[in-house]
């Protein structure tokens, strides 16, 4: 039988080393802060940002699994709960709730209160358009890839823009059995 | 004399007490033969070898062999289940985690060990038939995996997992004293 | 159905946020995989292996210059370091330890050149899971770390040249980390040092503290010593350069204290005229548009 996924993400949290968030928030700063002079246009830096979330995602994801004891979700409820109260305690240190599910449970919302990047940031009014969080989006959506689950995430609301709370739209768009890789050649 | 014998490895890395034996396990192969690691993409990201003594196909048809081995074994294993009802049509591929799934075989010559990470991760021993049950290790060869090549900041995912270091893994010391065995050049030692 | 009530406070902007205790952790690996895709990004962005040491350099210095900033508004009271010691034990030891979670290991004068420093760590954490492939050459993540060093030393008046470099360790596999501060040739000058205090802390007070510490054994029994037309002579070591300014400081403002009781920014600039035979002017501007 394969273990039954931890509830919460507290005990895994308190075993794994840890660092000072402000360490990483500034990280996080300065490779928006280099993005936005690589790139200039802040529809760039979007794209960009979405990418190395995504980039980290199809990594992170193996570093849950090993240390999470998570083996496998039943459907994507649970797929969503697991991320929301596991996964970001794991990584991040805080939890988001799951709400408004659909009726056929395919899509979902990640309300966040407490965001550890955004620490000290205000947008800029050259900055307006930015979604200065979406490497968050882009880690979600890598990490489900690799467990055969394509979504689509989006901003519903971002404090950064003045809404009252960080809340990421999750939707299923299907499952991708795993392919055998090798064309029939030889 | 047996590498994997008993109750020596587990998940975490064993008290190096016996590692004075270290030369003299060195050269002699023990019971491991061969090990692989793909990705879900089927690209062998590791292989290792230590005691082949016959070899017939190129690397890449042998990776490849190897790769569809465990594919059809995996679906044919759970066409066959007779406790789960939803077992999809066989040459369907599942999706990771569904149905059953088996963890090793044996033949007369040698025992397959197999694990699957949920991320589609497949870490394969080839070994010697005696040995027990290697489950144990396979996980902490994932745990390695996870902790010195995912978070290599200079480790393209997708990519094989290179094999010569200016430098090394902080793992390599860790390893060497834990497995004292031909997984020592796992991580590249030399 | 209402979430995020309570907890998720909306302020109008960040300042009337409060600032942080600094005590919120996150995930080593959440860092790790942050920084990973940090090199990752910055790989594709350029042709060679000093360039890409230049960009995480560059990413490191934003960081350093924050955390200076935040350090000195949280932890000492608006103040900061105003001597070269004094800053890179802050380095050493405070910086490292808000950002690593850890004391550097060790803080080193350099053996050959008197104006460099040292820090060295056992397994710096950005090297921590790096392996570093052969035709990557002497590549050193380590730059991320050089630069957030020399944005706080950068940011509090000590311009330097940092560049991190794998030293061998006997016995060991792996190599530490050891970070080279070469400070800049300016540093050197009063002018810097001057600005520094100027900047930093309150005149008055620290006009006093000055003339008691120009005055104090401390100083008395350096080798330093004033020629008669005011030219300082003896220029080796760091103290005495510092010596050299308080004099300096002392002959200019000694008859004029009264005067300049009050003193702001904008008359200090007329002390420095007033020692302008030193030749010190020219650099003025330049400084105070870097503050």
């Amino acid at each position: 039988m394969a273990p039954l996924a931890p509830r919460s993400g507290d005990a895994v949290f308190a075993n794994v080393e840890r660092v000072n968030a402000e360490l990483f928030t500034l990280t996080y700063g300065a490779i928006v802060r280099q993005l936005l002079t690589d790139l200039e246009e802040v529809d760039e830096v979007n794209k960009q940002l979405d990418l190395m979330g995504y980039n980290i995602g199809i990594r992170l994801v193996d570093e849950f699994l090993a240390k999470s004891n998570v083996s496998r979700c039943v459907n994507f409820k649970e797929t969503a709960e697991v991320i929301a109260k596991v996964g970001f305690k794991m990584f991040l240190g805080v939890t988001a709730s799951v709400t408004n599910w659909d009726v056929d449970g395919t899509s979902c919302s990640l309300i966040l209160e407490d965001n550890p990047l955004v620490d000290f940031v205000e947008l800029p009014d050259t900055c307006q358009g930015l979604y200065y969080c979406n490497i968050l989006s882009g880690v979600i959506r890598g990490a489900l890839e690799m467990v055969s689950m394509k979504t689509e995430v989006t901003w519903l609301r971002d404090m950064l823009r003045g809404d009252d709370a960080y809340e990421l739209r999750l939707k299923l768009l299907k499952q991708v059995p795993e392919e055998y890789p090798y064309k029939d050649d030889e | 004399m047996q590498f994997f014998g008993g109750s020596d490895i587990s998940p975490s890395p064993p008290n190096p007490s016996g590692s004075g034996n270290n030369s003299k396990n060195n050269n002699s192969g023990g019971g491991g033969n061969m090990m692989y690691v793909f990705n879900r993409n089927g690209v062998c990201l590791l292989y290792r070898e230590w005691n082949r003594p016959l070899r017939t196909l190129s690397s890449q048809q042998d990776h490849k062999l190897m790769f569809g081995l465990l594919f059809s074994l995996k679906s044919f294993t759970a066409k066959m289940d007779p406790t789960n009802v939803d077992k999809g049509n066989l040459g369907v591929p599942q999706l990771p985690g569904q149905g059953c799934s088996f963890h090793s075989f044996k033949t007369n010559t040698y025992k397959l060990t197999f694990m699957e990470s949920p991320s589609g991760i497949k870490i394969i021993l080839v070994t010697n038939p005696r040995i027990a049950d290697l489950r144990d290790s396979l996980k902490y060869i994932y745990n390695l995996y996870v902790e010195y090549v995912v978070k290599n900041p200079l480790y393209s995912p997708g990519t094989p997992i290179r094999d010569s270091f200016r430098l090394k893994p902080r793992g390599v010391e860790e390893l060497r004293c834990a497995w004292r065995l031909p997984f020592r050049d796992l991580l590249g030692e030399q | 159905m209402i979430v995020g009530a309570g907890k998720g406070k909306q302020y109008s902007n960040v300042l009337e946020k409060p600032l942080s205790k600094g005590k919120q952790e996150v995930s080593l690996s959440a860092f790790a995989l942050l920084f990973s895709e940090l090199v990752q990004y910055n790989q594709t962005q350029v042709d060679n292996i000093a360039e890409l040491e230049r960009r995480l350099e560059d990413a490191g210095y934003a960081v350093g210059a924050r955390v200076l900033e935040l350090l000195c508004h949280r932890d000492k009271g608006n103040r900061r370091e105003t001597r070269l010691l004094g800053i890179l034990s802050f380095v050493h030891s405070t910086v490292w330890k808000v950002l690593f979670g850890k004391v550097a290991d060790s803080l080193e004068k350099g053996t050959e050149h008197e104006d460099e420093y040292m820090i060295s760590e056992k397994e710096l954490l950005v090297n921590r899971f790096i392996s570093v492939p052969k035709d990557m050459g002497t590549f050193n993540c380590g730059a991320f770390a050089a630069g957030i060093v020399k944005g706080v030393l950068d940011g509090a008046g000590f311009p330097a040249v940092v560049t991190a470099h794998f030293v061998p360790v006997e016995g060991q596999l792996r190599p530490r980390t050891t970070i080279l501060i070469k400070f800049a040739e300016e540093v050197k000058s009063f002018v810097i040092f001057f600005l520094n205090v100027l900047c930093n802390l309150n005149w008055v007070v620290f006009s006093h503290q000055l003339l008691q510490a120009a005055v104090s054994n401390e100083y008395r029994s350096s080798k330093c010593f004033l020629s008669s037309n005011g030219y300082f002579e003896e220029k080796r070591g760091w103290d005495n350069v510092r010596l050299s300014f308080f004099i300096i400081f002392l002959k200019t403002s000694w008859h004029e204290e009264r005067r300049y009781s009050k003193i702001g920014t904008f008359s200090l600039l007329s002390i420095l005229t007033v020692s302008s035979t030193y030749q010190l002017l020219h650099m003025l501007p330049i400084n105070f548009c870097t503050r």
